[in-house]
């Protein structure tokens, strides 16, 4: 039993690790990105037997559900909604230690938060838009909604198409 | 920026195996174990780490040995040779090889002291601050810059994110000489958009030639204070904001000045400059940071007496000199000053002190007296400090007596400077101070 957990938390190291370090360096400070991609890949383990619309929505859900959980961490008072506010709102002291990041990042950065993940996974990581909405817990309609917001506001931020920073952000 | 991610992946795939599976250890990078990522920069990673063989706590600065991100190691061990409190320590650099994940890599390790605290950009948004207390903080960061250009040293990427805010309140500046001179100009449509680098703000204009001198790092300095004051890291308007004081404005406009001849003569002007814009009270913390440049010495007779004890048993009422050998401009080199001290034996190596400043003679015989008072003020509040001052004094060998201060408190309140270190040793191997009677009383 544990040598399969051993082996699973293996490949998931070998296999997600350098596409959940992206995921979470462009949300969270660089020193908590580890823990976080630490607890996302034992939920995956632990929780693998409830992921009803496939392993990788399974995956990436509870991905956003740690950044969100961490963004409530970081403003206790006013619960955070991940539909309108960005890593940017979360907090002063929070967003100061994201300065020293790229453009890339903080243009990410400004959309909220849901938009800025399905923007990484389907353009960042290639996923479909089924994939998408397992993912964040939305309907297909949503997610195609939330694209195109976050496309016209990168394009109108970074003056570069949504290719173009898909590329720039699988190479973070 | 896709090789940094390489070696990010490669080492944070081993903490991921020693986090969560039983019985891996975590990776090793030369006698360091590593326990866990802390940032990562435009020239390098830095992680926590632990020194095994000397078991100590420190922060590795891991940088590709053939990148230009990496700097010159001479450059690199100048920086270790480099002592101020205002400058986070460097311990040791060297290139390792190592094989993480598979991978193998080259490596410049610059082994730094782990600073506790947050950013001075944290510090400066943490609550509403005056202008005297963001001016004073700055005061103490430029020291540490001004002590690297006494070294030939220039950072070249001064900004608030390259200043910790140590638990104990003192500012110290971090990355010294290794951050590559970003010079890429302002993005534009046709930059790739993951190259723009994030610190432009504070390039002065011949920085951003790839021609960085000290001079730019005063550019630097200023852009940065003038960001804590009104919120914005750009050149100055002509008229100061509201709640900061002309002349105050006046030595940033000229310290931001594009032309790097416009600008003051080095840090030690700008920072003298700044110091006399603060308001009385204030001031006393620039005596502060001239009290780190001062080396204690002459302490007659004391090793001979108790060369056998491991810690000396020197209560009771002394005399000695001290001898400024680095200053941040407050009082000139070369300067000796004397002083009385009360010794009470507290425990073990410890005694607390009580100091009285008795005189001061400048480098070519000159009386000089600035903000040192010449009094029977105790030392503790002439450099700025609250008393009593405790101060641990262990032999050492060959050298004399070590001092330790350690719980001294700044008048303002705001930290603790428990970092001062200076030697004693007998008279005769400094000089006899002269016009001062140094035995024990």
């Amino acid at each position: 039993m544990t040598t399969t957990r051993d082996a699973l938390l293996e490949q998931l190291i070998r296999d997600e690790w350098p596409r959940l370090r992206r995921f979470f360096h462009t949300k969270v400070p660089d020193s908590d990105v580890l823990d976080l991609v630490q607890a996302t890949m034992l939920a995956f383990v632990d929780g693998r037997a409830r992921a009803t619309h496939g392993e990788r929505a399974y995956l990436w859900g509870i991905a956003r559900f740690q950044v969100l959980k961490f963004y409530d961490r970081q403003r206790p008072t006013t619960p955070f909604d991940s539909t309108v506010h960005t890593a940017m709102d979360v907090g002063r002291s929070l967003s100061s230690r994201l300065d020293g990041r790229n453009r890339l990042v903080r243009g990410l950065q400004a959309l909220p938060t849901d938009h800025q993940i399905a923007f990484e996974l389907r353009h960042g990581e290639g996923m479909s838009l089924e994939e998408v909405a397992a993912a964040i817990g939305v309907s297909l309609a949503t997610v195609k909604r939330y694209l195109t917001a976050a496309r016209e506001k990168l394009r109108r931020e970074l003056s570069a198409d949504a290719d173009v920073v898909g590329a720039a952000y699988a190479r973070l | 920026m896709g090789d940094l991610s390489k070696l990010e992946t490669a080492l944070g795939a081993e903490l991921l195996r020693a986090g969560l599976v039983p019985g891996r250890p975590s990776p090793s990078i030369g006698r360091y174990r590593v326990e866990s990522f802390l940032g990562r920069g435009a020239s390098g990673l830095v992680v926590a780490a632990r020194d095994e063989r000397l078991d100590r706590a420190v922060a590795l600065k891991l940088s590709y040995t053939d990148a230009s991100g990496g700097g010159a190691l001479s450059e690199a061990r100048a920086l270790a040779r480099l002592e101020h409190p205002n400058i986070v320590r460097v311990f040791d650099v060297d290139d390792v090889h190592v094989r993480l994940d598979g991978v193998a890599f080259r490596l410049r390790v610059l082994a730094m002291q782990r600073v506790g605290g947050g950013t001075l950009r944290a510090w400066v948004r943490e609550r509403r601050r005056t202008p005297a207390d963001i001016v004073e903080m700055f005061l103490q960061a430029g020291a540490g810059l001004a002590a690297a250009h006494a070294c030939k040293i220039v950072h070249r990427d001064f900004k608030p994110d390259n200043v910790l805010i140590g638990e104990d309140g003192v500012p110290q500046v971090i990355d010294f000489g290794f951050a590559i001179p970003a010079l890429s100009s302002r993005s534009s449509a046709a930059a790739p958009v993951a190259e723009v680098a994030g610190t432009d703000a504070y390039l002065a204009p011949e920085a951003r030639e790839g021609r960085a001198t000290a001079k730019s790092d005063q550019f630097a300095f200023a852009i940065a204070l003038i960001e804590a004051l009104t919120g914005a890291a750009a050149p100055p308007p002509r008229d100061p904001p509201p709640g900061v004081e002309e002349r105050l404005w006046a030595v940033l406009r000229r310290a931001s000045h594009p032309k790097a001849k416009r600008r003051y003569r080095d840090m030690n002007a700008l920072l003298s400059a700044l110091r006399a814009t603060q308001p009385r009270g204030a001031g006393l913390g620039c005596v502060a940071v001239a009290l780190v440049a001062l080396g204690i010495f002459a302490w007659p007779h004391a090793r001979a007496a108790y060369a056998n004890h491991r810690c000396a048993p020197i209560s009771g009422e002394w005399g000695f000199e001290t001898v400024v050998e680095r200053s941040s401009g407050a009082i000139p080199v070369g300067t000796r000053g004397q002083y009385t001290a009360t010794l009470t034996h507290r425990s073990d190596c410890e005694f607390d002190v009580s100091l009285v400043h008795t005189g001061d003679t400048g480098p070519r015989g000159e009386h000089h007296y600035r903000r040192v008072a010449r009094t029977d003020e105790p030392i503790a509040a002439s450099f700025g400090l609250g008393g009593p001052v405790r101060l641990a004094v262990q032999l050492e060998d060959g050298r004399g007596y070590v001092l330790r201060f350690h719980s001294a408190r700044r008048m303002s309140g705001q930290f603790t400077a428990p970092r001062y270190e200076g030697i004693i040793a007998p008279v005769s191997r400094f000089g006899a101070p002269a016009g001062h009677d140094a035995r024990r009383r």
